[in-house]
């Protein structure tokens, strides 16, 4: 596959650099992390080889593998750079069951029991009477073999049968592999023939070629590689459900108008459709306008943002529609709420839900304004994060904005990456940006948060800048010193006009603040 | 139809947005229905915007002041309806206002968490949520400090009282909302409450202990259902970590605040009375180190009271059955509270430590008599034809004693007096006495055993000799030689023996004997101690035949007879040339002793003189046919034994241990070359502890004696400071 080998060719070079975010968004494309380069390299021996430590962490969090047993995990562990990674990859090294969680999955089986907001929907039951609580949207996004059974069941039936060949097991593992538990190393050799004929029977078609596989092997190491392999696929393959899960959410979206109330006949029609929705939200078309669209959500899902997730634990009015069966699960009969958007943009609330649906975060420059102000406004920390990369990557976004917007986007959501971004696009090209009136407000702005924050005596954009005229000409403060020494030698070096290009683009700034009567 | 209203403000970065004041009257109508319980009717979605709004807007610190402040009116008028109208339970109030506050302020927060993230956070203040906790720790909890903290107590008390109105669930509560509430930098518990829980306490058993009138015996049982209920009272409504505390201080109260009258009057009661589970319950109740201590010191103290109330019994006529009838009843005793002590002890050592250091202390006391009584009894133990397992556990007793004897050289030199004794006449199973050297030398190490095993060896050595003299000599008589090292045995040298004419029998032998011990060892002078030996002598009686064993000398006189009728006590000593001394012993035993009166006496008086003359009694009998004839003690031996009746240690063993001392302090210094008096001493002490107590009398007239002598020298300018001189 392409893409992928090129997003893995990207994440190599991020990992060299030491940059978490770019990491974190391209692992979330799901690239293998445990493949390698054409040299034979693995992301987390670059990693701690060049001592990035933050990103040597979040590799193995996210199951990089470094056993060292094998020859892989022996070369991360003689080629890191300190000894703080080296005993960062020797504690992760005793895990056998290897957790690949990637954002999405860690929050899905953090679900399965999870009870905060109540909102399981459905029982399912073996023959012998075992029950466990479940989600239907994550059955009819999962399984085709419950999803048909789900589709033709009505809101007032709260529970669903196994077959009746299902053993005891078979409860624990299916709900574990739908919410992504690691359920692999739980499997023992006595139940897995059981366990891969109903998994045939459900659909669930890599478990069962797991437990073909493993049933062949012997030895613990390869046992767990193939673990290791398998939980990464039943990530990848669950991400895929959810992303066309989250496609069908996008598409059941009902346009209605809101100037006479939503009525309650869309709201049911929708409730009954194929995605269950448990909430309802609803994004403005515009901003005040009275048309917008209702998409068929899932509060489970939404929780993974602050802002929903306090908003379903709290008791405000959005809470008080829901009910309890006696069985303890969630009263599907009732009216659920309708919860607006904070954006009005269709676009927009689509990109976060597929984040939150199933972690998408490559987002397109265009949306990435809005996507930034919606996700600070729902107190999605990560997607903000995974914006301001979006937008530090994209060379499109200047052609259509000005630096300067960037800089308020930075400043308005505190976003430190975006500053450093600004002043280093400003540093590369400072004869333009000095001629700019809107360079002049910003340095003003930049020197009137300085009396509020009362940190230090100068002005963080100039000092970035400064320090990114450095960078772009490669030099260090003592090498200006130095030289001063030879520039009675005539010899003309590289550094030497290095040096003097930078120092005219140093003074245009001084230049440019003297003009301004500013002190730093 | 019923339709669904959407109430969102129309999204974000609204540009038609309301004033800050229009803002703040939302928020500050939602917050007093929050307060009211009217939460249900409030809008997540309207109210979180309108404080995302105005934190964007940069208004975040004044909507932060204003919140504090509509806390603190809101607190003010709850504690005027709350606390002022209401004539109820103060600590009931408290708690429902508590209650209400935490649910109010727990979804006031969850409306403004925008603004607790994004300003609260950048600007370092508080989040809201505990801003309003501190509001509450001023305004409500701090006004009614007094009386919350004074009716908690009260409660308490009538819980520890057995009241069954005690609320304890609402004490839970007060003490769950103190540990949240924060106050300076800890809890307000722990920096406001709990020091006036503790004083409650501590008074409460104070006033216990005052009224105190039980009996002393019954304490231990007393503190243990105190505690118990205390604990019980606790669990109810205190957490793990605060009921440790509290157990520790009503311990603390009850014991060790209490110490004297625990150790003085519980202790001692306990031990006199043989209460000893009740002594065991009283150590594992006495927690604290320094208590335990004190009550092992109690029983140590106690059992040497009792140890010492154990006088020899001097009335016994024997002065060997006072010595076993003490020394038995003092092991007995000492079994005793071995057993009882370690049974409380919770490791094994310390109790031995406890037993040991009260019978240090009861030996030391009358300590000569002590090594006496000791060693007489280990002499009658060796001298008993008692099983020798049995004789073996006694024996082992025994030595336990030994080894806290302090003035082992005083038992030496009365063990090895009789030690000698019962080896030359073969009184005890040589096994035994061995067993028992080696059993001394483990516990105080070699030098103390060195005599004894040169005993042993010499009568090895003279087994042989004799088996080999009598393969090679033609011997008309059982005789045996025992050839001593004279430095090993307690004896003195004897000087005259050549001149004594022995009976020709005998001085055949004599011959024959050293002509052999010359052919093996050539090179020795043998000297022969007659007053150690003995002889068997069968003579028949008027009435009956007799062996009697007597002392050589004994029967040197009375084998005169054989040639002679009648002898006077001159004669004896011309013919045999026997010292006048032991002659006139001997006669004594014989003529005088009335079990073995084998010659007859003229005049019959009781002293010997000169003229006295002396015949066979041939009308002598006696039940069995051996007869042992001992010698009797003349007047001034007798004399000597009796004035070491005293306490002190004899002359003889002072001026030993002076050697001991000056040989020790010699060897020390020429080891260190220099050092200071103390040090000197100390090291000195250590080395002969394992025979004698040093005592600084001792210690100090040994080094100047040195210095005379120069040994070592003072220091010039430190005269406490000593050189040794090669």
């Amino acid at each position: 596959m392409r893409s992928t080998d090129q997003n893995f060719k990207e994440l190599c070079y991020w990992c060299r650099i030491g940059d978490v975010e770019n990491v974190d968004r391209l692992i979330s494309t799901g690239v293998n992390l445990n493949d390698n380069d054409e040299f034979n390299n693995s992301p987390l021996f670059l990693a701690s080889l060049c001592g990035h430590e933050d990103l040597v962490t979040l590799l193995l969090k996210r199951g990089a593998i470094c056993d060292r047993d094998r020859h892989e995990g022996a070369r991360c562990i003689y080629g890191a750079l300190t000894d703080s990674i080296r005993n960062i990859l020797l504690k992760y090294d005793i895990s056998k069951a290897v957790d690949l969680k990637q954002p999405f999955a860690a929050h899905l089986s953090s679900q399965l029991n999870d009870r905060g907001i109540k909102s399981h929907d459905l029982i399912l039951q073996d023959r012998a009477g075992q029950k466990v609580k479940l989600h239907r949207f994550l059955l009819l996004a999962r399984s085709s073999h419950f999803a048909s059974q789900l589709q033709s069941m009505g809101d007032d039936h709260i529970a669903l049968d196994l077959p009746e060949d299902v053993p005891p097991v078979g409860l624990d593992v299916i709900s574990k592999y739908l919410y992504l538990v690691p359920l692999l190393h739980g499997i023992s050799r006595k139940d897995s023939l059981a366990v891969g004929r109903f998994c045939k029977l459900l659909g669930f078609d890599g478990l069962a070629e797991f437990l073909e596989k493993a049933s062949d092997l012997q030895d613990q190491v390869e046992i767990s590689k193939l673990m290791t392999e398998f939980q990464h696929r039943f990530t990848e393959e669950a991400r895929k459900q959810m992303q066309e899960f989250a496609a069908t959410v996008v598409r059941e979206k009902r346009l209605v108008s809101v100037t006479n109330g939503i009525p309650l006949d869309v709201l049911h029609s929708m409730k009954v459709g194929p995605t269950m929705p448990d909430v309802f939200l609803f994004v403005r078309k515009r901003e005040s306008s009275e048309e917008g669209f209702i998409y068929p959500c899932h509060r489970s899902i939404l929780t993974r943002s602050e802002y929903f997730k306090v908003m379903f634990a709290s008791s405000f009015d959005e809470t008080t529609l829901y009910r309890q069966t006696q069985e303890g699960i969630l009263d599907r009969t009732v009216n659920f709420p309708v919860v607006s958007f904070p954006i009005c943009d269709c676009q927009t609330a689509e990109l976060i839900l597929s984040y939150l649906y199933y972690d998408r975060t490559d987002i397109p420059w265009q949306s990435a304004i809005n996507v930034l102000r919606a996700s600070d406004a729902l107190l999605i920390d990560r997607l903000k994060t995974m914006t301001a990369v979006a937008i530090t990557q994209s060379s499109e976004f200047l052609e259509m904005h000005t630096v300067f917007d960037v800089l308020d986007v930075a400043w308005e959501f505190r976003l430190e990456r975006l500053e450093h971004h600004v002043a280093k696009t400003i540093a590369d090209n400072i004869p333009f940006y000095v001629t700019q009136p809107s360079m002049r407000e910003a340095i003003l702005r930049s020197s009137s948060m300085l009396q509020t924050r009362e940190e230090t005596d100068t002005i963080e954009l100039v000092d970035d800048i400064r320090y990114y005229l450095l960078k772009k000409y490669n030099i260090d403060v003592e090498d200006l010193d130095e030289i001063n020494w030879d520039e009675n030698d005539g010899e003309e070096s590289i550094t030497r006009k290095d040096i003097f290009t930078y120092k005219s683009d140093f003074q245009r700034l001084e230049n440019l603040l003297q003009d301004m009567n500013v002190n730093v | 139809m019923f339709k669904i209203q959407i109430r969102s403000p129309g999204g974000l970065g609204d540009k038609r947005a309301p004033s800050f004041g229009d803002s703040w009257e939302v928020l500050k109508n939602a917050m007093w229905m929050i307060y009211d319980g009217r939460v249900s009717e409030l809008s997540f979605e309207v109210l979180f915007n309108v404080v995302y709004t105005l934190t964007l807007r940069k208004q975040g610190a004044e909507l932060y002041e204003k919140i504090g402040r509509f806390f603190e009116e809101k607190l003010h008028e709850l504690k005027i309806s709350a606390f002022e109208t209401s004539s109820t339970n103060v600590l009931s109030t408290l708690l429902q206002v508590w209650d209400k506050h935490c649910e109010s302020l727990r979804l006031i927060s969850d409306i403004t968490m925008y603004l607790d993230k994004v300003y609260c956070k950048e600007n370092r203040r508080q989040l809201i949520y505990d801003m309003g906790l501190e509001k509450f720790r001023d305004i409500i909890l701090k006004a009614s400090k007094g009386e919350v903290h004074s009716q908690m107590g009260k409660e308490i008390n009538n819980a520890r009282l057995g009241s069954e109105t005690v609320d304890f669930q609402a004490l839970k509560s007060l003490i769950a909302m103190m540990e949240t509430l924060t106050d300076i930098s800890d809890t307000y518990y722990l920096t406001e409450f709990e020091p006036s829980l503790l004083q409650d306490t501590r008074d409460f058993y104070r006033n216990f202990i005052t009224n105190y009138t039980g009996e002393a015996i019954s304490y231990p049982k007393e503190v243990q259902v105190l505690l118990d209920k205390e604990r019980e009272v606790d669990a109810k409504f205190l957490n793990q970590d605060i009921m440790i505390k509290l157990s520790t201080v009503v311990e603390g109260i009850l014991i060790s605040d209490n110490i004297q009258f625990v150790t003085e009057q519980v202790v001692s009661e306990l031990l006199r009375k043989d209460l000893h589970s009740d002594l065991r319950l009283m150590f594992s109740l006495s927690r604290a180190p320094q208590d335990k201590k004190r009550l092992w010191k109690q029983c140590s103290q106690y059992i040497s009271g009792e140890g010492m109330s154990i006088t020899g019994d001097l009335t016994l006529k024997k002065r060997t059955q006072a010595a076993v009838k003490w020394t038995s009843e003092l092991i007995d005793m000492k079994k005793k509270y071995e057993l009882v002590l370690r049974d409380i002890a919770d490791d094994d050592s310390i109790d031995i430590k406890a037993v040991n250091e009260a019978f240090a202390v009861i030996l030391s006391h009358n300590g000569k008599r002590n090594a006496d009584f000791l060693a007489t009894y280990l002499d009658s133990l060796l001298r008993s034809s008692a099983a020798e397992d049995l004789t073996k556990l006694q024996m082992e007793e025994a030595i336990a004693m030994f080894k806290l004897l302090r003035d082992k050289d005083v038992f030496e030199k009365l063990y090895l007096q009789q030690l000698s004794k019962r080896l030359l006449q073969q009184r005890s199973p040589i096994k035994l006495e061995k067993h028992l050297v080696n059993r001394m030398k483990e516990e105080v190490g070699g030098s103390f055993t060195l005599k004894p095993e040169g005993m042993f060896r010499d009568i090895s050595v003279s087994q042989v000799n004799n088996t080999r003299f009598h393969q090679s000599y033609q011997v008309p008589y059982a005789y045996d030689m025992s050839v001593l090292t004279w430095t090993c045995w307690p004896f003195q040298q004897t000087s005259n023996e050549k001149q004594i004419i022995l009976p020709a029998a005998l001085e055949g032998l004599k011959l024959d004997y050293e002509n052999y011990y010359m052919k093996t060892y050539s090179g020795r002078v043998l000297t022969w101690a007659y007053h150690l030996g003995s002889l068997d002598i069968g003579f028949q009686f008027k009435k009956s035949y007799h062996i009697i064993t007597m002392p050589i000398y004994a029967a040197i006189i009375f084998m005169l007879f054989e040639n002679h009728e009648e002898l006077t006590t001159q004669d004896m000593s011309d013919l045999t040339n026997i010292p006048e001394n032991e002659l006139i012993r001997n006669l004594l035993t014989l003529a005088i002793a009335p079990k073995t009166r084998l010659l007859k006496k003229q005049p019959m008086s009781k002293k010997v003189l000169p003229s006295d003359k002396f015949r066979i009694n041939h009308s002598f009998s006696s039940p069995t046919t051996k007869v042992k004839v001992l010698a009797v003690l003349s007047k001034s031996e007798s004399e000597t034994q009796a004035t070491s009746n005293n306490d002190s240690p004899t002359a003889e063993i002072l001026g030993e241990r002076r050697q001991c001392v000056e040989a020790a302090i010699v060897r020390v210094l020429k080891r260190n070359q220099k050092l200071y008096s103390d040090q000197l001493f100390e090291k000195v002490r250590e080395s002969v502890t394992s025979r004698f107590q040093l005592d600084p009398g001792t210690f100090h007239k040994s080094v100047d004696r040195l210095v005379e002598r120069e040994y070592m020298q003072r220091d010039p300018d430190d005269s406490s400071f000593y050189h040794y001189l090669p």
